[in-house]
């Protein structure tokens, strides 16, 4: 598995899809909720700068110890028992959210296209799919991600220009109404997303030029930026910041109003299949991350009972620990920030200053 | 887990199938003797029972004529040659030979070899069981009285099919000729296009008993070392009984164990491997087999056909992209269509539902049975039809489409979209420039279609994900399968979906022509003429 190696571009493209792929349904309600018309500002302060620090903090470490991820160099930062806690933390995370992951593609579904398909059924083929996609390695996934990337890119982009004709500019007045503490109040929950990139912890080894990350992470980390504001904008427009707060998935609904051409009125059918395929990479990534990091926490361990009980795992706790749509949607706004957060800025942060402390590693 | 039990119910990993359990290759010698009765005894006791092995008893016309002993199998030998030239020859003996040479036991065969047959070019051979292996290579092999040295002409000959067209891979534009079973006319059929001592062609020899001659092809200088060096050593570690065609080989040197998607691209087209070997493949040759291998294979190629060099440039590039559009109604129509009229009947504009639903009111099925039986009759009319001999064939396709098509309509049974939807399908899949990619399609059509009954279009994607992961894993002697999309390499899309003209085709694949990256000059493209004489009325210079 340690020989793979991915290029600059397509650790940009997979990190692009990690957070847009359920940051596009899930984060235009949530923002409007808090910072109504202002939602649209939210991305572009606090939590891009939430990525670029988390960034920041990933490369700094992947510099000082090079061709080593997070479960192995932290041991060598905080000493034996406190590392492997840490690095068995940083599973339980990508577990955790993973978790998450799952549960918001099926309920997702649910709600859009398969009523009547009980949720675990979705669960079990998504883990399912996604297992066969860590079994063929990082590679697979990313070179995925690059045929990924321009179709949900079409689709986002056909949305949002077939919604133009709904808006309306005044939807958006009055600017920042109650000051800038909303937008930062807002900025909570998408932070959380942007951090998602804390995955490279684990992925840094794979890449064939690490010294491209700030340049193709940046990157990356902007056009999130930029799409994930024309989300929220479009949303705002067509709906107000009143009804966008109200709906689980505005960007969702509002794929549903645009139409072209009399016989096309539904595009909503395709567009969330389309997205669909940015989920279940989304789910193999951050499953790729977990067992990655159980192989290397574990030692010497096979890969495949690695696999299928992780992916046990997953399906049983996502069936059985997160409930339905209002649940998933309350720990989404109120948990998991919280709980996602200090590993995604709060730890890297701390291991580089102990690094720097200790001055251990590469310098 | 899988994998080990598979291995037991094919009897790998038992007792029976190790590799100790093989019996040894006999190594061992047995020269000739100076005796001739015994060497003749012997020979005669190798080729015992069969009954093309023919021993011609002659005399070669010395000053004491010496008794000699033609022997070679007349199924595999050319009869006018050896009537006509050494039988000739021996008979005349010495009365052309130059005065100095004397003509003994001890150095006929030398005589034989450098005088008497020198045109035929033969060799010798001290042992009796290398003169068998010539002898069945269709050579002739002449025991000489008193002598343990036998000489060998070769003598090949026996019926072999003319050059045709192949039938797989016709073509409008471009060369008719296409690969026999012959492996010397193959590699002939290469060399006359690549005049180039650069074309590099080594054999070895597989299978105990068939003793199948393989060539392998490439350009040195194009190929990568460390590439021709796979080859070799996947085709060396080959030990079976028989190799009966390329298929046979195909599967023992592919990268995966089991693949849906070729691995390893065949044709039966020389310009095709002609074009592969001077974008850097490796060609392998299979005598007896007109199906030619070509490593790596990568997707797109399969989608490519020889035809899309010799017609225009943005012709071409419509037909490749009507044969991406054709894959993948081959691939997804049916599975669509369960799809949207079982799970997303919102698609379809209300004017189609309802003619739709109109014809499907008195029909006793749900549509995805509906479409999974007119697949399954589909596949087996193709089947029939494939089998049976050509007459009948089309007896097959009346039955096939117009009885069983239009009665099951007409009865009610079906309504008519699945019949439409498969014979579209079918369609499209006859686009497919290769046989092989065509069977992959039709068994995940299938799967998609299963999948589409089960969750709609998310089944599909899901499916679809599936496919692109195998798709993306896949490799083929180290390339990537979907390279040049999955690694992306730019300049190499040029021909890909599209293909840009010759005179663009300025480098070689970047993975596998990376070693002379540079196929021909830029910029020779058609330019206008700078200064128009006749349209500005000026004189030529």
């Amino acid at each position: 598995m340690s020989q793979e190696k991915i290029s600059g571009s397509q650790v940009s493209t997979v990190l692009f899809i990690l957070v847009m792929a359920t940051g596009v349904l899930f984060v235009p309600g949530i923002t409007a909720r808090r910072a109504f018309q202002s939602a649209w500002l939210v991305p572009l302060a606090i939590p891009l700068l939430t990525g670029l620090i988390s960034l920041w903090a990933v490369y700094r470490l992947g510099q000082r110890f090079p061709a080593k991820t997070v479960i192995e160099y932290s041991p060598l930062l905080l000493g034996k028992v406190l590392g492997k806690g840490l690095g068995l933390l940083y599973i339980l995370f990508f577990l955790m959210t993973n978790i998450l992951v799952i549960r918001e593609f099926s309920v997702f579904l649910t709600v859009t296209l398969l009523p009547e398909t009980p949720g675990y059924v979705l669960n079990i083929s998504v883990v399912l799919l996604a297992a066969y996609i860590v079994s063929k390695g990082i590679e697979v996934i990313a070179r995925m991600a690059q045929f990924v990337l321009p179709l949900f890119l079409a689709s986002l982009s056909m949305l949002l220009l077939l919604s133009v004709p709904e808006m309306a500019p005044r939807r958006l007045l009055p600017l920042l109404e109650g000051g800038f503490l909303p937008v930062v109040k807002a900025s909570l929950v998408p932070s959380a997303w942007y951090g998602e990139i804390v995955v490279l912890l684990l992925l840094l080894p794979h890449l064939n030029k690490p010294r491209e990350l700030p340049r193709k992470g940046v990157l990356a980390l902007a056009w999130i930026t930029v799409f994930l504001t024309l989300d929220i904008l479009a949303t705002l427009l067509v709906f107000g910041p009143y009804l966008s707060g109200q709906l689980t998935f505005p960007f969702w609904t509002l794929a549903r109003f645009i139409e072209f051409h009399k016989s096309f009125s539904r595009w909503e059918t395709l567009i969330v299949i389309l997205w669909e395929a940015g989920m279940i990479l989304k789910v193999a990534l951050l499953y790729y991350a977990a067992c990655l990091g159980s192989l290397q926490w574990l030692g010497k361990a096979p890969f495949g009972w690695v696999l299928g009980v992780l992916g046990g795992v997953q399906i049983l706790a996502a069936c059985y620990l997160v409930g339905g749509q209002i649940q998933l949607a309350a720990i989404l706004e109120h948990v998991f920030p919280l709980f996602a957060l200090p590993f995604e800025i709060g730890l890297p942060l701390f291991l580089v200053g102990i690094a720097r402390l200790r001055n251990l590693g590469r310098v | 887990m899988g994998k080990e039990l598979l291995k037991k119910a094919l009897g790998w990993a038992g007792k029976k199938g190790s590799p100790q359990d093989r019996p040894p290759q006999p190594e061992e010698k047995r020269p000739l003797s100076t005796n001739w009765d015994e060497n003749q005894k012997n020979l005669r006791e190798v080729f015992s029972q069969c009954a093309d092995a023919v021993f011609q008893e002659t005399s070669f016309n010395a000053e004491q004529p010496l008794r000699i002993l033609l022997v070679y199998l007349e199924t595999l030998t050319d009869q006018a040659q050896i009537s006509q030239t050494i039988i000739k020859s021996l008979q005349q003996g010495p009365l052309e030979l130059p005065d100095e040479v004397r003509i003994s036991p001890a150095t006929s065969p030398e005589v034989l070899q450098k005088h008497v047959l020198s045109a035929c070019h033969p060799q010798t051979s001290t042992d009796l069981l290398e003169l068998t292996k010539f002898v069945l290579g269709g050579n002739i092999g002449i025991l000489i009285e008193g002598s343990s040295l036998a000489v060998v002409v070769p003598a090949q000959g026996g019926q072999a099919r003319p050059i045709n067209e192949p039938e797989n891979e016709p073509n409008i534009r471009g060369p008719r000729d296409g690969f026999v079973e012959s492996l010397k006319t193959n590699i002939s059929l290469i060399r006359r296009r690549l005049r180039t001592s650069r074309l590099k062609v080594e054999t070895l020899e597989l299978g105990l008993l068939t003793k199948t001659a393989v060539a392998v092809c490439y350009v040195e200088g194009l190929a990568r070392p460390e590439m021709v060096e796979e080859v070799r050593r996947r085709l060396r570690r080959i030990n079976v009984d028989a190799v009966l065609g390329s298929g046979y080989v195909e599967e023992f040197i592919a990268d995966e164990s089991i693949s849906l998607f070729p691995l390893i691209l065949t044709t039966e087209r020389p310009d095709r491997v002609t074009a592969a070997l001077l974008e850097g493949r490796i060609g392998i040759l299979v005598e007896n087999s007109p199906s030619t291998m070509v490593v790596p294979c990568t997707f797109i190629s399969l989608l490519q056909a020889s035809e899309d060099y010799y017609v225009t440039a943005p012709f071409s590039t419509f037909i490749r992209l009507l044969r991406f559009v054709a894959l993948n109604i081959a691939l997804l129509l049916p599975a669509v269509t369960v799809a949207v009229f079982s799970f997303h009947q919102e698609l379809v504009p209300v004017t189609l539902l309802s003619t739709v639903s109109n014809t499907r009111q008195d029909v006793p099925f749900p549509i995805f049975i509906e479409v999974l039986l007119m697949e399954v009759t589909f596949e087996l009319l193709r089947e029939a039809g494939l089998r049976l001999p050509k007459t009948i064939g089309q007896a097959v396709s009346t039955v096939g489409g117009l009885v069983i098509g239009q009665a099951a309509v007409e009865a009610g049974y079906f309504s008519p979209l699945p019949v439409i939807v498969v014979a579209l399908t079918a369609i499209a899949s006859f686009t497919a420039p290769n046989y092989i990619v065509g069977t992959s399609i039709r068994i995940l059509r299938f799967f998609l279609l299963i999948l589409a009954a089960l969750l709609g279009g998310v089944g599909i994607m899901l499916g679809l994900m599936a496919i692109l992961a195998h798709l993306t894993a896949l490799r083929s002697f180290g390339i990537p399968y979907l390279s040049p999309f999955a690694p992306m390499s730019p300049a190499d899309l040029k021909d890909s979906f599209v293909r840009v003209p010759w005179w663009a085709m300025i480098t070689r694949p970047r993975l596998e022509g990376v070693r002379e990256p540079q196929r021909q000059d830029p910029d020779q493209g058609p330019k206008k003429p700078e200064r128009s004489g006749i349209r500005k009325g000026r004189r030529r210079p």
